[in-house]
Parts: C-alpha cells; sequence; structure tokens
C-alpha cells in the first residue's frame, strides 16, 4: 500500500491519496475523474505556493482533459505564470498524481497492483532484454518486474500524450550503465532525447513515473 | 445463424473470456474500456483479438474502436474484403 502524501522524487513531485467515495450518486468513471481533478488541485496548489509564494484558490484552477484523456490545466491568476505538466492515475482506491516542476519537461505516471501476467501476455510488450533492464535497478521477482515494465511504458505513453495508440512494443525500456537509471525510447526515434523512468514498489502496489526532457 | 451474428458471438465470447465477464451481460454498446477496466486488461483483449482473428485485424486499427460493436463492424468489414 502506498504512503499518503507529497513525496518529492528528483523532477516530479507525487501526491497519493485515498479515493474518497463521497460522490455516490454519479458513475464509477465519474466519480475517479473527480477524485483525480481534486487531487491535481491540491497539487497545484502546493506547487505554486512552494515554488513562487502564491496561494492559489482552488476556483483559480480549471482541470481539462484532452481527447485522449490527458489531464491539463488553466490559471485564472491576474500574473502569467509558469505552466507544469501533470498526470494522473487510479487504481482500485489509490490515486496518484504527480507534476513536473520544471516548465518545459513532460511527464506521464502510472500506478498498477502487483498480479500474475501470462508468459504470452508479457512476450507481448517485453522482450527478454528489456526485462534484464528492468532487473539491473530493481531486486524484485519476476512477476514484479513484469508490471514495472508494464507500468514504465504505460507511463511514457501517457508522457507522450499518446496512450495505448503506440503499441507497447514500440516503446523500448533500457538501462544506461552511465546515468544508472533507467530511460525509455520511441523504437522507431531517429533522435533519443532523454526519458527517465522512476519506478517505486510499494507491496503489491507499483507506482512509476517517466520524465521527457525537452 | 448469419455471419454478422456468428462475429458478435466470437466477439463476445472472447471479451468474456479474457476479461472473465459474463457474456450475457455484455452489450454491443459497452466500450472496450470501460469493460477492460484498466490498461493491461485492455491490452490483452486486443492481443487476444490479434491472434484470433490474424491477419484480418491489426492492433493500430482495434485500438481506436471504442465499443464491442464497433469492433464487431470492423471484422465483418474486414471479412468481407479478404472474401
Amino acid at each position: 500500500m502506498p504512503q499518503y502524501g507529497f513525496h518529492k522524487h528528483g523532477l516530479v513531485w507525487f501526491l497519493v491519496q485515498e479515493r474518497t467515495h463521497t460522490l455516490e450518486p454519479l458513475t464509477y468513471h465519474a466519480k475517479r475523474r473527480k477524485d483525480g481533478d481534486r487531487l491535481l488541485v491540491s497539487l497545484i496548489r502546493y506547487t505554486y505556493r512552494e515554488l513562487h509564494s502564491i496561494r492559489l484558490s482552488t476556483s483559480a484552477i480549471e482541470v481539462h482533459r484532452s481527447s485522449l484523456g490527458r489531464p491539463y490545466y488553466e490559471l485564472n491568476y491576474p500574473r502569467l505564470l509558469p505552466h507544469y505538466d501533470i498526470s494522473l492515475s487510479y487504481r482500485n482506491d489509490i490515486v496518484v498524481g504527480a507534476i513536473a516542476v520544471n516548465p518545459g519537461i513532460r511527464l506521464g505516471i502510472d500506478i498498477e497492483v502487483v498480479r500474475p501476467i501470462s508468459h504470452e501476455l508479457r512476450s507481448a510488450f517485453l522482450s527478454f532484454e528489456e526485462y534484464a533492464s528492468l532487473g539491473y535497478l530493481m531486486q524484485a521477482g519476476e512477476t514484479v518486474l513484469a508490471v514495472c515494465g508494464w507500468s514504465i511504458k504505460e507511463s511514457y505513453l501517457k508522457a507522450m500524450g499518446v496512450g495505448l495508440r503506440v503499441h507497447p512494443r514500440h516503446v523500448v525500456i533500457s538501462y544506461n550503465s552511465n546515468s544508472q537509471a533507467l530511460v525509455v525510447l520511441r523504437a522507431d526515434a531517429q533522435i533519443s532525447p532523454a526519458h527517465v523512468a522512476y519506478a517505486r514498489i510499494f507491496g503489491h502496489t507499483v507506482i512509476s513515473a517517466v520524465v521527457v526532457m525537452p | 445463424m448469419n455471419s454478422s451474428e456468428s462475429i458478435k458471438n466470437e466477439v463476445v465470447g472472447l471479451i468474456a473470456k479474457t476479461l472473465h465477464k459474463n457474456a450475457a451481460s455484455i452489450l454491443l454498446s459497452d466500450t472496450l474500456s470501460a469493460l477492460a477496466e484498466d490498461s493491461l486488461k485492455l491490452f490483452e483483449l486486443l492481443i487476444v483479438f490479434e491472434k484470433y482473428y490474424g491477419e484480418e485485424v491489426s492492433y493500430d486499427d482495434v485500438i481506436k474502436l471504442e465499443t464491442v460493436g464497433d469492433v464487431v463492424s470492423y471484422i465483418e468489414r474486414r471479412q468481407s474484403l479478404q472474401r
């Protein structure tokens, strides 16, 4: 089970919360969305307070979704302020949000519950080399590594704003021995910008994030 | 049973088996993402479609379809093109 509250991790700040279940008349998806929006607003307010000493009211922040469901926000504030990329993920009763605390950085975040993945399904999105790369950094069993691999790829696809419209096998996870970090790339990319992946395992839950540098 | 009904039964059967749902509860208007509930299950479903129908379906096409009915119509079209 993830801990709740803020986690500052390099270029990304996370906020993990239990969902509130206070919106009974709404559908499951609408409830998830309300919970997610509420969490993102908290994260955005916290970020502007910490980085700019500005106290935004909740009504000053409007969270929207792109046609593919990617969240973004607009500020109703009299001064022009830097904008930060945000991302959101849900699993069961947990919602996790993240904000990239440098303008221009794109990010995607994902939360997954560790569960068995058949060999056939695993091989459809994760190669043996990628599996080995994950094993460099994480001391974990096969199932957890496979879930981490999936979660990192999904985070990357969310950061790029395309979701599963790009087949996850076109996204490659590798281990960079210089930076001792996992990097994620589009297999067909001509130029390889730095895409750094983070993954943390909390019991039966994996939270991952991918940061795409400008 | 006509071809359309047969494809519908196949598609609903594959969804029910992959996502552990009752086939009778799956409607043509149901969205794949709502039935799958999470992205890994949705991906698994797409892989099952690919494997079952072979060259008749492509991942890049199916991921753009929203509902069960869209998948049935797509497979009907692809099969009629190949005849």
